[in-house]
């Protein structure tokens, strides 16, 4: 049985291999058959506002300089050896490595993104989970309302009616970035203090944008949980009703984790309103600056550690499920 | 003393299309050490007989009778008492077993935390006593690591029978026990119900549709039909002269396992709707005794000394 568990996880791992692989020769193949060139989008045309002139031979040395007049599939397994070595080049706007600026700002990401799944997972399978068990009844129809209304929200306007009303007239909480600027720390504990006030709104913007799914799916599925018989032998055996929830819960939570994590991709682009609107220094802004800035090996390299980072989730998934449902697997 | 007394019981589910009349003051009674077979078709209200008893089926439900058990009146319980009860007084042996435990945890961690919901015991104790539980459905001890998916269907409805027992309840309620059984393992489920009952010191109520699978272990039988109870008796009356037209109609459908293809006496016609309301018998459209009598009057009720629903009952 735990050799049949591994042979799946590697199984699984092997195809978000291949997954990843594919989305690095999209990243690659994709801008090369766009119209124009390297040189072209760097200095402009002959028609754009400030033309650089170069003459064809520093041009053609230009190009050599950076590969560019390889074939193709050499230029591939160079864009594929340097990713491997972390390197996506430099960005235009900032003119350092990409992998510099990307791994300065994922350590926020990972603390919004996170802290806003894990608030929005709780609390969605809670409420899911209650309101299937008192279906039809008040609890039920009300939440029934309120979470579609939620997810109709966009998360902009909520972020700014939060900066607004929370931030700016109650003055509870910090209305952008992640840190106060140039604060001096007493310590560490005014550190985390900073931080976490920092958090709150985007991270509840985020939570908010995310929960509404989570709960309707968990609902859902706890509904149809509840029809099944083992739910009414847990009743007939006299267990409380504490314990059959577990039961329920249960076999909700292989579904559920699977959506959860199906959805991270939704989540970042949540991410990428939620971030801007809060000013918060994760990868969201940055795709979103580096996009207004046409800041192209940014942007490449942004979407494949994002891209990478779901893909992570997903598998992270899959194994969590497969400790959970020992038949997972086994057909 | 009787183990389980239902009196009068009637209980109607109120629904978008209508209020379904699925039971209809029914009288049923079962002493200590009994066995006693419910035998009816599909849609008759056995199982929601067995429900109502450990009230499982609260919702919509529309309730009136009385339903003792050890002399204690379970109809005005609170929950908490109720629950008390299931699993621990009352067992209970569903109807599809298939599916009957969660298929994530395993079989033994069931059992305990069936065991943990009722008493305060040791943990060695538990183990012990669900061992020697697995042990007399014969099945082995060992296998309780496994999940409820890697038995097989016999195998699941005997861990079903053992999970009844577990805590051995005065009364056990098996609903369809056989039904999704093929027919060697039906007699032996059969008969290790009847082994287990005897020597757990228990009384069961059996329901069924299959009169001639269940008949066999009961000491008394009683006859559903729409709701109500036609004909109840001891199981030489009710096999050997049986006189509710219903009842000889059941006995007559038999079908023999037999090589060559046989014409079966089934019953014409479809049991009568739930929702509507009959002021006469409720088989008259299938009887072929039937005559202006039973479509102007009800018969009389299945209740106290009259044991059998019929217009006709005493005259041939």
């Amino acid at each position: 049985m735990d050799g049949k568990r591994w042979g799946h996880i590697i199984s699984r791992g092997l195809e978000y291999v291949l997954t990843f692989f594919l989305i690095l020769a999209i990243n690659f193949f994709l801008p090369r058959v766009m119209p124009g060139g390297p040189l072209l989008s760097i200095l402009g045309s002959q028609s754009s506002d400030l033309p650089v002139v170069i003459d064809e031979e520093t041009k053609y040395k230009l190009m050599d300089y950076y590969h560019l007049n390889d074939p193709l599939h050499v230029q591939f397994i160079h864009y594929l050896m340097d990713a491997a070595h972390l390197d996506f080049g430099y960005s235009i706007f900032y003119n350092v490595p990409v992998v510099d600026i990307i791994l300065g700002r994922l350590p926020w990401t990972f603390l919004l993104m996170g802290t806003a799944l894990v608030v929005s997972t709780f609390f969605g399978i809670w409420l899911g989970l209650e309101s299937a068990w008192n279906r039809g009844n008040k609890l039920d129809n009300l939440l029934l309302v309120i979470m579609p209304t939620l997810r109709s929200v966009p998360a902009f306007f909520l972020g700014a009616l939060m900066i607004f009303l929370l931030g700016y007239k109650m003055g509870l909480f910090p209305v952008s970035g992640a840190v106060t600027p140039y604060m001096d720390y007493g310590g560490i504990a005014d550190r985390i203090k900073d931080i976490l006030s920092h958090l709150i709104l985007p991270m509840f913007c985020l939570a908010a944008f995310e929960m509404p799914g989570t709960y309707l799916l968990v609902r859902n599925v706890c509904v149809q949980q509840l029809e099944r018989p083992y739910v009414l032998m847990a009743t007939a055996r006299g267990l409380k009703d504490r314990s059959i929830k577990k039961h329920v819960l249960i076999n909700s939570i292989v579904p559920a984790v699977n959506q959860i994590a199906a959805m991270l991709g939704f989540m970042v682009a949540g991410a990428v309103f939620v971030e801007t609107v809060f000013a918060y220094p994760g990868m969201g802004m940055l795709v979103y600056n580096s996009f207004i800035e046409r800041d192209y090996p940014l942007l490449q390299g942004a979407f494949i550690f994002m891209s990478l980072c779901v893909l992570a989730c997903n598998y992270a998934a899959d194994i969590i499920c497969s400790y959970i449902d020992g038949r997972t697997g086994q057909e | 003393m009787q183990v389980l007394k239902i009196q009068g019981l009637t209980v109607d589910f109120s629904t978008k299309a209508g209020i379904h009349h699925v039971l209809k003051n029914v009288d049923l009674s079962i002493g200590k050490g009994e066995i006693v077979g419910l035998i009816g078709e599909s849609g008759s209200g056995k199982s929601t007989l067995a429900m109502t008893v450990l009230d499982l089926n609260s919702r919509n439900r529309i309730v009136s009778g009385s339903i003792r058990f050890m002399d204690e009146e379970l109809m005005t319980l609170d929950k908490e008492k109720i629950r008390k009860i299931r699993g621990s007084h009352i067992g209970f042996v569903p109807q599809s077993s298939m599916n009957a435990l969660n298929p994530l945890m395993r079989v033994k961690r069931q059992f305990v935390e069936t065991i943990k919901s009722h008493t305060d015991m040791p943990l060695q104790q538990m183990v012990e006593l669900i061992a020697r539980t697995l042990a007399m459905v014969s099945i082995d001890p060992a296998r309780g690591d496994s999940f409820f998916y890697e038995f097989s269907g016999g195998q699941r409805q005997r861990l079903m029978i053992a999970l009844s027992m577990l805590l051995s309840p005065e009364l056990i309620i098996a609903d369809e026990p056989t039904t999704a059984l093929d027919a060697t393992v039906q007699s032996k489920i059969i008969d290790l119900l009847k082994n287990m009952v005897l020597q757990k010191h228990t009384s069961m109520l059996v329901i069924s549709h299959d009169l001639h699978t269940i008949s066999r272990v009961c000491d008394r039988i009683y006859i559903m039909y729409a709701g109500k109870i036609v004909e109840t008796g001891t199981r030489e009356e009710i096999l050997t002269r049986p006189r509710h037209p219903y009842t000889q109609k059941l006995l007559s459908s038999r079908l023999s396992l037999m090589a060559e293809p046989v014409k079966v006496n089934g019953i014409p016609g479809n049991p009568p709707s739930v929702l509507k309301e009959y002021f006469g018998c409720s088989f008259l459209e299938r009887c072929d005794r039937a005559s202006l009598v039973c479509k102007t009057e009800k018969p009389p009720e299945c209740i106290g000394n009259v044991k059998v629903a019929c217009h006709f009952e005493g005259e041939s």
